[in-house]
């Protein structure tokens, strides 16, 4: 490549990289709960026994 | 190489190429079909096959994306450089298979046109009626582009720069796809295997990309200082260069491969081929000529020609060699112009 074009792409990847991951944090944060989570026991409800 | 108009330059190579690559699409859509069948088996074979020429050219993207800064840190992926436009001819070609599935059963049938369908059936901006589709849409128009322009006809009338700045339209496309991908299917996949591929995917593509920029940063810095245009540079002691091993350096801005051979010649021309601005200081001599590691190119160390009957020329520059030390003239010759070399005291 040449100077121009490695300073592009350098300087997109800077832009890029940070942003493609915080997109896709997000998604995967506010998405639907996992279904493996649901069949979880709540740990607070049976953590004691004489509840 | 350029000296006539080829729908394909086959050689054997490519050839190799093409068939590990389509043995390799075909065992991943037979298992990938057969395990849906026998773990799903209420899903029909449209949408199976949907969702298996999405994962092959999302995998195919990251792999595509992957190439060009492994090959900078190692040359072993080299390689897989030489034939990579394949690679993302044959990656849009599964993810427009992908999308005319995803048209034909989730928008055909309505009242309203499949196309405008796509962009109307989620255009909300929660997280359930998010419009993915169009992120797909935009990234599939970007593809096709870069698919459609792919070809060396292309390459030699836009000239290597334009058409390498036109190329990195893959980067957006990427981005539109992940999120296509975080926002669509993920969001109602079952399954976190899936997940954590894309972020994985992401995560090393990205840093693959950030590191090799870092990493030839140094390569861009200008030797010449603040000397005016037209002097010489002291580029480095003779005793650096190896012979028949190109030396990468940068004057004016622009890079250059300084090499020794003939036993005692020093010569200097443009490190950047003009095929697809490959760097052709990280290249080797062969055959008399400087040859660039990506494609093959090669050109005449002493006036920067590709021997016959090829026709591509890189700029040369003035050199000399005083006190032990390597002069070069900070600003280049027109591509093609002869330069005596210089040349080095044997002892």
């Amino acid at each position: 490549m040449q100077r121009p074009q490695r300073i592009l792409h350098r300087k997109l990847w800077l832009i890029l990289a940070p942003v493609i991951i915080a997109v896709l944090v997000s998604a995967l944060l506010n998405r639907p709960e996992w279904p493996v989570m649901k069949t979880l026991p709540n740990v607070e409800f049976n953590s004691h026994p004489a509840r | 190489m350029s000296v006539s108009y080829k729908a394909v330059d086959w050689n054997a190579f490519k050839k190799r190429y093409d068939k590990v690559l389509i043995c390799g699409l075909v065992f991943f859509f037979t298992a990938f079909i057969t395990a849906g069948i026998l773990l799903h088996p209420n899903l029909t074979i449209e949408i199976l096959l949907m969702r298996a020429s999405a994962l092959a050219a999302i995998l195919l993207l990251h792999l595509i994306l992957a190439i060009g800064p492994l090959a900078r840190i190692n040359r072993m992926w080299i390689p897989l450089l030489y034939n990579r436009r394949h690679l993302g001819v044959t990656m849009f070609l599964l993810a427009l298979t992908h999308s005319m599935l995803a048209i034909l059963t989730y928008h055909v049938g309505g009242g309203v046109h499949p196309v405008v369908s796509v962009f109307t059936t989620d255009a909300g901006f929660r997280m359930s009626s998010f419009p993915f589709q169009a992120f797909g849409f935009a990234a599939l128009v970007i593809l096709f582009i870069m698919a459609a322009t792919s070809h060396d006809f292309w390459l030699k009338n836009l000239t290597a720069p334009v058409w390498k700045t036109l190329h990195m339209g893959v980067y957006f496309a990427y981005a539109l796809l992940i999120v296509h991908v975080a926002f669509g299917i993920l969001q109602s996949e079952t399954s976190p295997v899936y997940s954590l591929l894309l972020v994985s995917g992401v995560i090393a593509v990205s840093g693959l990309h950030l590191f090799s920029g870092w990493s030839q940063r140094n390569l861009d810095n200008d030797v010449s200082g603040n000397e005016e245009n037209g002097e010489y540079i002291a580029v480095c002691p003779v005793s650096d260069l190896t012979e028949n091993v190109p030396l990468g350096a940068n004057i004016g801005g622009e890079r250059v491969a300084i090499l020794l051979y003939d036993r005692d010649k020093v010569s200097c021309v443009s490190g950047v081929c003009q095929h697809q601005n490959g760097p052709l200081a990280e290249g080797q001599f062969k055959f008399g000529c400087l040859t660039c590691p990506w494609h093959g190119y090669q050109y005449k160390p002493h006036d920067g020609t590709s021997p016959e009957p090829f026709t591509e020329k890189i700029p040369t520059f003035d050199i000399k060699i005083v006190n032990g030390e390597v002069l070069v003239r900070n600003r280049p010759n027109p591509p093609g112009t002869p330069v005596e070399a210089a040349r080095i005291t044997l002892n």
